[in-house]
């Protein structure tokens, strides 16, 4: 196994510049969408598709429309998390306060890279790198400094199947715990009830 | 040459607004930009005109001139927009601009007086040192000589055009100056449902006590049939009330009276006979729960408007409501007006005044809505019908507060709310879960509280539960969970941990 730089192995390169507060102004007739930090779940996972359509005032580089695979990384704050951008059928972009991370090597699976940068050891990674007295964030060449071990593919598609399945594994317990409580209540108060 | 579309030449006009932006504060540059609007407009109808008349006249000037000296307004030469934009780059700019307005408002004094008080364009403390005041000028007067933003008729075609761009600036205005926003402007959508609900008749006088900047009696004026009605206003603000006359003059309504003063210190609308005119419809969205309305000069109110009782010293909602149904017409006037919740239900000196409005038998019905639907308050307001010309005794609930559409900043209603709250009040049904017609014993047995849940039954059971269904989805849930975790372990081999 290799270990590389994030910048050996994919683009890094910020969101679209968005100036004045009217630039992320919805408009239903807007021709493009935004994606923003609020639309992203801690655990990388988005939390709705409906992403706010707006007409941008400036033109939008065609480099910083997302593309399927695309890693979005929020770049201020002290939250990390990354989220693997499956496409839309409408062209999406993100404000500066995102990386793109973009693979560009076919021996690195994007939602591979997308679990790495969520991992603890990716958090400890940042947490020392972040700067600012007020906002914290994070400057692009620590970000392509970020180290990955690049094991083989198969093995990138193993961890990323069992990420994906604990996740899904867990948010079944939750169902089932809320459904076991109702269930053994609702049977205790019909005997309760009872003569 | 193509007609330009409402959406362009309101984004033009919003982004004239960049050049103050972070210089200046948006309540100031609001006005300078409603004024710009206003002079480029004249000046444009004036050009159209007066180009029309010189073709239709070949030319002659005596002819035009004679044409001219019966326009709408009278732009005195030099005082026109381009004029202007001429010597933008003079060092004398902001003066040379207060001087055109000046002329203008000189010229037209009948009509224009005042309107252009608040603002000065030589002004150190509102615009900066003169050199980078003169830099902002220049491009304020170039994004308003934009081709974009050309307000000929003969170019933007219908009148409501302009009459919207002003709208739309000020409903952007309205929407980022947070708390200050309610003082000068209504939602559109609670002035459209004000305006359905009324459903003023061809030739209605039509009155809004607290008009602030208009858009509330315009609608309601433009619910009327065609364009025979007459509308009347007044207004603290002096700034407001600046605005709200430009506001009459773009939507073409030239024969309105809006007066400045404190509608219930110094009510300044009056009849021949220096009493309160009455009007046909009287509608507000005065400012909640106004603390200092004048509480102490209304025990000797010179118009006993409130011989009901006297509203609490720190809330003037029953004053501004009291006003209003003393100037509404004996006999068959209405009144609309958007109250807090407290309103429906607080005691003492409030209470007596409700009480009495409602043995009187002018209240007709009483709209919950949605929270969060004002600028700069998410408190839920609603809205009091009253009738003076009232043929039973009931009174109507409608608690439409959970039929909103979810925006981002604001809860909006849509036509289609708009059109079931109306019906319903047509109808003057009881509706499940969302009307109640109450008998006038109702109210009393309620102690004439209109809070509306005590009226409205909203209460939704709570499904039983089916405790097959819960066990079989356990069942599922549980096998499901051992696939994943199958599948998983599975995964977990291949990685050899």
């Amino acid at each position: 196994m290799s270990n590389h730089t994030l910048a050996e192995l994919a683009s890094v390169r910020m969101g679209a510049t968005l100036r004045g507060r009217d630039a992320t102004r919805p408009d239903p007739a807007g021709s493009f969408r935004l994606i923003q930090i609020s639309d992203l779940d801690d655990r990388g996972g988005f939390l709705t598709q409906d992403f706010t359509r707006v007409s941008p005032r400036e033109a939008i580089s065609s480099s910083v429309v997302l593309r399927p695979d695309d890693i979005l990384f929020p770049n201020r704050g002290a939250r990390t998390t990354a989220s693997l951008f499956e496409g839309s059928d409408s062209p999406c972009f993100v404000g500066a306060q995102f990386f793109i991370i973009r693979p560009s090597s076919r021996k690195v699976m994007p939602a591979y890279v997308a679990w790495l940068l969520r991992t603890r050891d990716a958090t400890d990674y940042f947490d020392l790198h972040r700067r600012g007295s007020n906002v914290l964030t994070l400057q692009k060449g620590a970000m392509e400094a970020f180290q990955v071990p690049l094991p083989s593919w198969e093995i990138q598609h193993a961890i990323v199947e069992t990420d994906r399945l604990h996740h899904h594994a867990c948010d079944l317990e939750s169902r089932l715990a809320v459904l076991r409580h109702l269930h053994l209540e609702e049977t205790l108060i019909n005997r309760a009830h009872r003569p | 040459m193509s007609k330009i579309n409402q959406s362009e030449i309101n984004d033009v006009a919003w982004r004239a607004c960049d050049t103050f932006r972070g210089v200046v504060d948006a309540e100031n540059y609001r006005n300078y930009i409603l004024v710009m609007l206003f002079w480029k407009y004249i000046t444009d109808v004036w050009r159209d005109h007066r180009d029309a008349y010189l073709r239709e006249y070949d030319g002659d000037e005596v002819r035009v001139a004679r044409r001219m000296a019966r326009e709408r307004f009278q732009l005195p030469d030099g005082c026109d927009f381009y004029s202007i934009h001429a010597l933008r780059t003079g060092t004398d700019i902001g003066e040379r601009m207060n001087v055109a307005l000046a002329g203008i408002e000189e010229a037209n004094k009948a009509k224009l007086e005042g309107v252009f008080r608040e603002v000065d364009f030589n002004s150190e403390s509102k615009l900066g040192q003169t050199r980078d005041r003169n830099a902002r000028l220049k491009l304020l007067l170039e994004d308003f000589a934009s081709p974009k933003l050309d307000l000929r008729p003969s170019i933007v075609g219908e009148e409501d055009v302009i009459g919207n761009v002003y709208e739309y600036l000020l409903e952007r205005f309205a929407s980022d100056a947070g708390k200050k926003a309610g003082e000068f402007y209504t939602p559109g959508q609670v002035s459209k449902l004000l305006a359905l609900l009324l459903a003023p008749k061809k030739g209605d006088t039509i009155c809004d006590p607290t008009c602030g900047s208009g858009s509330l009696l315009i609608k309601v004026g433009r619910q009327a049939d065609e364009r025979d009605f007459a509308l009347y206003g007044q207004e603290m603000n002096g700034t407001t009330h600046a605005l709200c006359r430009m506001n009459m003059f773009l939507h073409g309504m030239d024969n309105f009276r809006i007066e400045w003063g404190d509608t219930l210190r110094n009510p300044r609308l009056f009849d021949g006979d220096h009493q309160l005119m009455k009007f046909d419809i009287v509608v507000a969205n005065p400012p909640f729960s106004l603390d200092k309305w004048g509480h102490d000069e209304a025990e000797a109110d010179p118009f006993h408007r409130f011989h009901r009782g006297r509203p609490p010293k720190s809330k003037g909602d029953w004053a501004f409501i009291t006003h209003m149904i003393e100037t509404a017409r004996e006999g068959s006037g209405r009144v609309g007006v958007v109250v807090p919740h407290g309103v429906l239900f607080r005691g003492a000196a409030e209470g007596r005044i409700r009480e009495a409005l409602i043995k009187e038998n002018l209240l007709e019905a009483v709209i919950g809505l949605p929270a969060n639907l004002f600028f700069g308050t998410g408190i839920p307001a609603a809205i009091l019908l009253f009738n003076k010309g009232k043929t039973h005794g009931d009174v109507l609930f409608i608690d439409a507060s959970r039929e909103f559409k979810d925006a981002k900043n604001q809860n909006v209603l849509t036509d289609e709310h708009l059109t079931k709250i109306d019906a319903t009040y047509r109808a003057f049904q009881t509706v499940e879960k969302y009307a109640y017609r109450a008998t006038s014993q109702e109210l009393a047995d309620n102690a004439f509280n209109l809070n509306i849940p005590r009226y409205v039954d909203t209460f939704e059971e709570e499904a039983e539960i089916d405790l097959d269904a819960v066990k079989r989805e356990i069942t599922t849930l549980e096998a499901e969970l051992a696939e994943v975790r199958a599948k998983m372990q599975g995964y977990l081999e291949e990685l050899g941990v």
